[in-house]
């Protein structure tokens, strides 16, 4: 009986232990992926990109540019309104109600972005670049 | 001290040593992420291709090209608001003079024609960062090629340079 008591006893503290470990390592996976995949973030890594892929191009062309996490981002904070846009010379990216992020463009171009509704769920971009300012 | 005295101390040992690798992992992380994406110098890259491409059209020498020529203008540039963290320089030097100086090693000097257009005070940034890349000071991107100008041939020498701190250094 003595004996059966010790057996659980260490089988109880090795669970905990277990236990104790797994969500530790939960904890550190969930901060490491919420800093790496947060609004912020993602509003300024896609502001450059496609303000360096506008400036890079030439009238004419049309890009689709692959935002799925950003899509996926907006959804799970409840945003729902226009995430990329180009306003004069720069390129804004909103992926929340309070907050977005811009970046200059130096090429002199009009441009269109516009999501592409042509696939469900929406997950690419279009950047169209029309033709040069006058 | 018996076994399970000593699988406690084990275990106070096995959590410090998590709480130093969970402290380091967070330190690394936070450390990243709290600087912003530089791309200053893939964007000063991409501003010398395109005066490149605006000068030089399949090899032969812009048509809009005579000595007043603004980059700005026939290149298709807007530096706008952000004048003053943009330096944008072209040098044009005599392609039989160039290749003389190339050979013998010597430092391009005299270039014919020089436009430039933007923050000039900028400029200084690159010649710091010769020897050495220093985080915050502006990026700079130099290029050179051979132009056909007709009865001249030119070697032109781009130089860009996107000072642009504050988005991209914090």
């Amino acid at each position: 009986m003595n004996k059966k008591f010790k057996s659980g006893e260490i089988l109880v503290e090795n669970v905990v232990f277990i236990i104790l470990n797994l969500i530790f390592l939960s904890i550190l996976i969930l901060f490491i992926v919420s800093e790496t995949g947060n609004a912020a973030l993602l509003e300024q890594k896609y502001a450059k990109e496609i303000a360096l892929i506008i400036d890079s191009a030439k009238p004419g062309m049309t890009i689709k540019i692959n935002m799925k996490d950003a899509f996926e981002e907006a959804e799970s904070i409840g945003y729902s309104g226009n995430m990329v846009s180009v306003d004069g010379n720069n390129v804004k990216v909103k992926l929340r109600e309070k907050g977005g992020y811009s970046y200059h463009l130096f090429n002199d171009v009009d441009v269109n972005v516009f999501p592409d509704i042509s696939a469900n769920p929406v997950k690419d971009y279009i950047i169209k670049i029309n033709k040069y300012n006058e | 001290m018996n076994k399970n005295g000593a699988d406690k101390v084990l275990a106070v040992y096995w959590f410090a040593i998590l709480a130093i690798i969970a402290g380091s992992v967070v330190a690394m992380v936070l450390n990243f992420y709290r600087f912003p994406y530089d791309v200053r110098e893939i964007e000063a890259g991409i501003m010398t291709e395109k005066i490149a491409d605006c000068i030089s059209e399949a090899g032969k020498l812009n048509k809009n090209f005579n000595e007043n020529f603004d980059i700005a203008e026939i290149c298709h540039i807007n530096l706008n608001s952000e004048e003053d963290e943009y330096y944008i320089e072209t040098n044009f030097y005599d392609f039989e003079i160039w290749e003389k100086l190339f050979q013998e090693k010597h430092a391009l000097e005299n270039p014919i024609l020089t436009f430039s257009t933007g923050n000039s005070n900028i400029k200084t940034d690159c010649e710091i960062q010769k020897e050495k890349e220093y985080g915050l000071p502006s990026r700079c991107d130099r290029k050179g090629f051979y132009v056909n100008g007709g009865e001249k041939k030119y070697f032109v020498e781009v130089l860009s340079v996107v000072r642009k701190t504050s988005e991209n250094v914090k």
